[in-house]
């Protein structure tokens, strides 16, 4: 019996250590290989979730990379900002969406469910070191350890193939084509409703780190928040949102385009403009990069 | 709790712990965790369904201690109805009722009458299909005075409701699993290193083959109407293997758990896939579902000594039966027609016995002969299992409509060359051990420590690496 059970966890120790060295070894094989540098030279990155993500049209904003993807909470948006910037030229600024839904406690979720670890870690792991990962593994052990298997297999993949073009999977502006109908104003579907009121922290601690990086690189950081339709229901209300940004970031650079006037059929759904809504966003956007307005200290813009 | 999940990675070793280390010694202390533990199993899906566990143990229990006590054949008689009553009571209740109704209803109609009807919101409890047969095959054993009664309950409780087999199989028999509950079991080495390299191989085949086929099978089947022929051919294969991987792969893990405790359960797969006519296919696939059938229901009815009319009787109501098992819907006694159809002529012209050995005995690779064999069984399999996997008969002829009204020669649209290079290391395994009760149970690396060791991890990381999207067993919903 001892020498079953020994040999049993010997094989089994031994098997994780495999496991364990594997991934180490194609992990730092893809970080060192990958490539993060983009054809072009910009001036302004654009990063957040599916609201920016679907409201900026990079190829009418003069020099800015839309890399804004959907279902990204910061924690995920932090390591790929780290890695574009170490890759590319200095940027001018970089915009943050900083938006209602982004302070909720449903942020924790798009940390660590299920969901999002199997997309957003499995993309990124390689640039994630073993010690941020606590919070994910400290709430989601299950998805954590499904997701670092997703995550080898990826890595593997990528050896294999010899395809370590980063770039491609970042994210970037998506062109929604539907328009928001009547049915979508009564019974709101897509848009990022949160249903609970508490912050999350997680969400702000890795907000303030991108801050800090890009700080730290003298880049100025701007805080923007994309249209939403008016009758879209943040759960984080107006008050917390001010005042949290109030505390914690007003120092920094602010755009507001949230009741920026579009009409209905510039929306895609509640939270997201489609490509008419989009359009007229970024000529605004692209207006104030031309004008030069965005080299203000202290910038607060807010359009109603 | 699923085999391939970490609560039972967490509850096994327990198990096994407490059993072989604080019960070593105490048989009666065993079967009782054994018992216990398996109720925790089951509890973890749906506690409120352990009742019925324990009222057919019950029932059973009672019956078989009545039919030792009198030789009245009527009373007797009586005491096996009420068992097969009770039992087949509750899975008809749960698992036809509504099947029932709808197509009294549905048949009512046909003829201009509307007879209105309630279907009812019932849940299948997990397994009640494989214990109830379990549990019957004890009375019925008893009724032929093959087995005597037990007067331990908690024995035979921990014989219905075993936790390795309780809800997907191998369908035990009496006469083969309990008497090893009243037997002392002493822990052996070699057969736990055994069990062990079988549930590396079970669980190799559920979560690298069956739960990656199933992937693409299941987008194919639902979304058939978008894909051409070649595509729809690749779904039925990607869900032949799919339904192998998971089910053979669950009975592995299975017997593999059972002999770390000691117990020898019946083989439920030998190889189905090479089988080289329908008759070797039905000796080699889920073994445990038709040897039952062949000798509660095939050779009371007469089997194949009577004359060709009752014959061909005997086989359809054998294949239906099997195919309704499986589920209420017509899909499954339409794929157990289809086999019946293919079973038939060789029952007739007597050829249904021709292969009982094993394929490619003295060579490593088949004749001719037998690989034609294998390559018509295998089709012959899979057309079938298009039937078992559409969700109702409407779904099944379209899918099969499609295949040969598009182009059958095009591409396939989904091209997965990962797993097509998984199953195609995974057929070369099985070739290689197809001699032996599972394909890793004795491969000639096992004499040399340092190629068992590192093999056993690389299956384990394939394991981990290839790992597919989770899916349920797919004969928990039978």
């Amino acid at each position: 019996m001892r020498k079953f059970i020994n040999k049993l966890l010997l094989i089994c120790l031994s098997s994780f250590v495999a496991v364990f060295v594997l991934s180490s070894v194609s992990s730092e094989n893809v970080e060192q290989q990958s490539d993060f540098t983009f054809s072009k030279h910009y001036d302004y990155y654009i990063i957040g979730h599916s609201h920016p993500e679907c409201a900026y049209n990079d190829k009418l904003i003069r020099k800015t990379k839309n890399i804004a993807a959907s279902g990204e909470a910061y924690f995920y948006s932090y390591f790929k900002l780290k890695k574009v910037l170490e890759a590319n030229h200095k940027p001018k600024a970089v915009f943050i969406e900083f938006t209602n839904n982004q302070l909720g406690e449903g942020m924790n979720e798009w940390t660590w469910d299920d969901k999002h670890i199997s997309q957003k870690y499995v993309l990124l792991s390689p640039f994630i070191p073993i010690s941020s990962t606590m919070p994910l593994l400290k709430n989601n052990f299950k998805g954590f350890i499904n997701g670092y298997a997703l995550a080898l297999k990826s890595n593997l993949y990528s050896i294999f193939r010899g395809d370590y073009k980063s770039t491609n999977s970042l994210g970037g502006y998506r062109s929604l084509n539907n328009k928001l109908s009547d049915d979508g104003l009564e019974n709101p579907k897509g848009s990022s409703q949160l249903t609970n009121k508490e912050l999350s922290k997680i969400n702000l601690m890795y907000l303030d780190k991108m801050i800090k990086l890009c700080q730290n690189q003298k880049i100025k950081v701007i805080l923007i928040r994309s249209p939403q339709h008016s009758q879209l229901q943040n759960t984080i209300s107006e008050e917390i949102y001010q005042q949290t940004r109030n505390e914690r970031f007003t120092q920094l650079s602010y755009i507001d385009f949230e009741k920026y006037s579009l009409r209905n059929h510039q929306f895609a759904d509640l939270g997201h403009l489609n490509v008419n809504g989009a359009k007229v966003i970024s000529r605004v956007l692209d207006s104030l990069i031309s004008t030069g307005s965005l080299d203000r200290e202290n910038l607060s813009l807010t359009f109603e | 709790m699923l085999f391939n999940s970490l609560d039972f990675a967490i509850f096994l070793p327990i198990v096994f712990i407490l059993y072989w280390f604080v019960l070593g010694k105490n048989i009666k202390g065993q079967n009782l965790l054994l018992a216990l533990s398996s109720y925790v199993f089951y509890a973890w899906w749906d506690w409120r369904f352990l009742s019925l566990i324990l009222f057919s143990s019950l029932v059973d229990y009672f019956v078989g201690l009545q039919l030792s006590k009198t030789d009245d054949q009527n009373k007797r008689k009586l005491l096996l109805w009420i068992s097969v009553l009770v039992n087949l009571g509750f899975l008809g209740f749960f698992k036809y009722f509504n099947f029932f109704i709808e197509n009294f209803s549905g048949a009512f109609s046909l003829l201009g009458y509307e007879i209105p009807t309630t279907s009812l919101n019932i849940i299948l409890p997990v397994g009640i299909s494989f214990y109830t047969f379990q549990t019957l095959s004890y009375t019925i054993d008893v009724y032929k005075r093959i087995l005597k009664p037990t007067r331990d309950f908690i024995g035979f409780s921990a014989f219905v409701s075993f936790f390795p087999q309780l809800v997907a199989g191998p369908i035990e028999r009496a006469t083969n699993l309990l008497p090893q509950f009243y037997n002392k079991r002493k822990f052996d080495y070699a057969y736990a290193v055994l069990g062990m390299r079988q549930i590396l191989w079970g669980l190799f085949k559920k979560i690298v083959i069956a739960d990656n086929c199933a992937r693409y099978a299941n987008e194919i089947f639902t979304n058939y109407a978008e894909y051409n022929s070649s595509t729809l051919i690749l779904g039925a294969l990607f869900f032949t293997f799919q339904i192998y991987g998971d089910f053979s792969g669950y009975s592995d893990i299975a017997i593999g758990v059972s002999r770390l405790f000691g117990f020898k359960l019946m083989k439920n797969f030998a190889f189905p896939y090479f089988s080289r006519d329908i008759g070797e296919f039905w000796r080699r696939w889920h073994i445990s579902l038709s040897t039952w059938f062949r000798d509660y229901l095939y050779i009371p009815l007469g089997g194949s000594r009577v004359t060709t009319k009752l014959k061909v009787r005997n086989i359809f109501i054998i294949f239906l039966v099997s195919g309704f098992w499986h589920g209420a819907n017509w899909t499954f006694i339409i794929w157990g027609g289809l086999n019946a159809v293919y079973f038939l002529p060789l029952m007739l012209t007597n050829k249904n016995r021709t292969y009982t050995g094993d394929i490619a005995e003295n060579a490593s690779l088949p004749s001719l002969k037998e690989l034609k064999g294998m390559f018509v069984t295998f089709i012959l399999t899979v057309f079938a299992w298009i039937f078992f996997r559409a969700e109702n008969l409407s779904h099944a002829l379209n899918f099969i409509g499609r295949i040969f009204t598009e182009h059958t020669f095009s591409m396939p649209s989904i091209r997965p060359t990962d797993l097509f290079v998984l199953l195609f290391v995974f057929f070369l395994v099985e070739w290689v051990g197809r001699k032996n009760e599972f394909a890793i149970e004795k491969l000639v690396l096992y004499d040399f420590n340092y190629l068992k060791y590192p093999f056993y991890i690389i299956i384990f990381i394939c394991i981990f690496v290839f790992q597919g999207s989770k899916q349920e067993f797919i004969y928990f919903q039978f």
